[in-house]
């Protein structure tokens, strides 16, 4: 894939496509809708390809053997959803405690339980917070293929680069619908792709020629395990404004700031767009990483003392992390939340019309 | 200045005396496996995989490149580390809480495919790092913590064959053995072989070893060499249960 391409796919199929462009090793698997199609299309690529496939017993297995190839010193990734996601945060736990560059991609399914196959935002929490830990992860929240190309790539230098497990943060929408799309090698584009190393099996003999790589999740006192968070924290907090990205338009002279991520926020840019037309004083702020949220940003608009309208499907779990980033702010939040079901620009419009009237 | 006593050069000898309780059959099966890897001159290729519960504790004990991971989860983690490097020899050492309950999936489904790892697995009869409590292998009126009474197998079912049901699953060219801490020059023999099947490229190769845990069964060194040799084998009988061609003449190392 040398020469740049214009392309029309679903998304699930653009993930496959994408990591076999960030030069992926390996993918292990379970089902589950509606991310399948991300396994059939990568088996297929990976036989051609010379990469790695293996459809693990369940979710745990799939995020162990992940990091088990990220430990070798591989790419390794994997994809999950809804129930499957749920179990996956005890493998990323482990990841996260062991600072391990895995990438997963989550195409959100209504929740919670086995709900629907279809579509939702209500994985937000869990992927950005989820394990019995500190939420030390990185999550993009895209919402368009070319961005699902784009920032798939991109999850495997942030992950490798900084080693936080990183996430792709999709939904059914965008995991099952077609769309154009530019697909490219990053290396012709000039990106630096970061070169994997290996954490065990290293050159010589461990105890003789160099000290055994010995990696632990367990801690034995509290001052030890707190040393040892502290640090983690810190690295996170230091990494954060490198890492974190968003989007905003219009908030100079808004007075209303409509907040969505992921797809819902292809519906609040439709009608903020719309709106301002008509001469209504209203932008937009979208946030591209949901850990870590861009929180000098969000400061900034809301030390302004403005109006906020926080829109997604689901009931406010974009909404904590949003109000959590204001606290402290005179800002007025205002919500349009949907739990499961999909938002379209009229409902942004009304709604906003509503809350300016 | 005391004599050093005979430990595997595999071990690392800063992190001894080692972290398990007095009289625990953890030492006894590491200095097993330990003696095999200097035999067969694989240190620099191994990966060794330790689980949660009391098995977590070996996570420094040796001069390899370790992994501690969760419960049961140590069979994908090096699942995952063999699919990706061939060429290491990958060691997931766990307990019969982590193997045959949490985890069974991940031991059933390994042996399945045939994954060319070797599985070495403690049976203690009970879960000894949380306390004390019913394991799969805990014996019919065997008492634990939360068999106050006795396991009653009406209620709670016998005792779980691990290398029985592995050998049931596992492909061609599986190896699949259960030894004891009460026979070490066999289950030296046994944990070669687990280990050259690998190297060979055979398929997966498990090894069950009945242990000891005097900690939680209360007993005292008589008491639990009776246990060991006499009640455990009574239900789990010690020995090959499948061994693939090209393997039968592998003798033990002295």
């Amino acid at each position: 894939m040398r020469e740049e391409k214009r392309v029309f796919m679903t998304g699930n199929e653009v993930v496959a496509w994408a990591a076999l462009a960030a030069g992926a090793d390996v993918m292990f698997g379970y089902p589950i809708t509606p991310q399948n199609e991300v396994m059939h299309c990568w088996t297929r690529l990976a036989h051609k390809y010379g990469r790695k496939f293996l459809q693990t017993e369940d979710e745990l297995s799939a995020g162990f053997s992940t990091i088990g190839g990220v430990l070798a010193g591989h790419k390794a990734f994997t994809a999950t959803a809804g129930v499957g996601n749920v179990l996956m945060q005890e493998p990323m736990s482990m990841a996260e405690m062991m600072r391990l560059p895995t990438v997963a991609v989550v195409q959100q399914r209504g929740g919670p339980s086995t709900a629907t196959v279809i579509y939702s935002q209500q994985e937000v929490t869990l992927t950005a917070t989820g394990g019995n830990g500190e939420g030390l992860r990185i999550v993009y929240s895209t919402s368009s293929h070319q961005e699902l190309f784009d920032y798939t790539i991109k999850a495997f230098n942030t992950a490798w680069k900084y080693r936080f497990p990183t996430f792709i943060l999709g939904d059914g929408y965008q995991a099952k619908m077609r769309e154009s799309l530019t697909v490219y090698d990053p290396e012709a584009r000039g990106y630096g792709m970061v070169e994997p190393e290996p954490f065990v099996g290293g050159k010589g003999a461990p105890g003789r020629d160099r000290p055994p790589a010995q990696y632990r999740n367990t801690y034995n006192f509290e001052e030890e395990l707190y040393e040892k968070l502290m640090s983690d924290i810190g690295e996170y907090e230091r990494i954060a404004p490198e890492v974190a990205e968003c989007q905003s338009y219009g908030t100079e002279d808004a007075e209303l700031v409509v907040v969505a991520h992921g797809v819902v926020f292809r519906a609040v840019r439709e009608a903020v767009e719309y709106l301002r037309g008509l001469g209504e004083r209203v932008g937009y702020f979208r946030p591209l990483t949901l850990r870590p949220l861009s929180l000098p940003k969000i400061k900034e608009l809301a030390a302004a003392a403005k109006k906020f309208l926080v829109v997604e499907s689901a009931y406010g779990q974009l909404g904590r992390l949003f109000k959590d980033a204001c606290c402290g702010t005179a800002a007025e939040i205002f919500t349009l939340y949907k739990p499961g079901l999909g938002v379209v620009a009229d409902e942004v419009k009304s709604r906003v019309k509503e809350i300016l009237r | 200045m005391c004599p050093r006593p005979d430990m595997p050069r595999s071990w690392r000898v800063d992190t001894k005396p080692h972290k398990f309780c007095p009289g625990c059959g953890h030492g006894l099966i590491l200095k097993s496996l330990g003696k095999v890897i200097d035999e067969l001159g694989v240190q620099e290729k191994v990966v060794y995989g330790c689980d949660i519960g009391c098995s977590l504790l070996s996570w420094d004990f040796f001069n390899l490149d370790t992994v501690q991971t969760h419960h049961g989860r140590t069979t994908p983690v090096m699942t995952g580390i063999k699919r990706s490097r061939p060429e290491l020899i990958c060691i997931a050492y766990m307990g019969d809480g982590g193997g045959y309950s949490i985890g069974v999936q991940h031991l059933v489904s390994a042996a399945a495919r045939n994954e060319k790892i070797t599985v070495v697995l403690a049976n203690n009869t009970q879960y000894a790092m949380t306390g004390g409590q019913m394991a799969p292998t805990t014996l019919p009126g065997q008492k634990t913590e939360t068999t106050p009474f006795g396991r009653d197998p009406e209620t709670t079912g016998f005792p779980f064959p691990g290398p029985e049901m592995v050998a049931a699953v596992a492909g061609e060219g599986a190896y699949v053995a259960r030894g004891s801490i009460g026979n070490l020059r066999q289950l030296t023999g046994f944990l070669k072989k687990a280990l050259l099947n690998q190297i060979e490229g055979r398929g997966f190769s498990f090894v069950e070893v009945l242990s000891a845990c005097p900690t939680n069964w209360r007993t005292n060194a008589a008491e639990t060499w009776d246990f060991i040799e006499k009640e455990m084998p009574a239900y789990f009988k010690v020995g090959e249960i499948k061994v693939p061609a090209g393997l039968e003449e592998v003798e033990a190392g002295g």
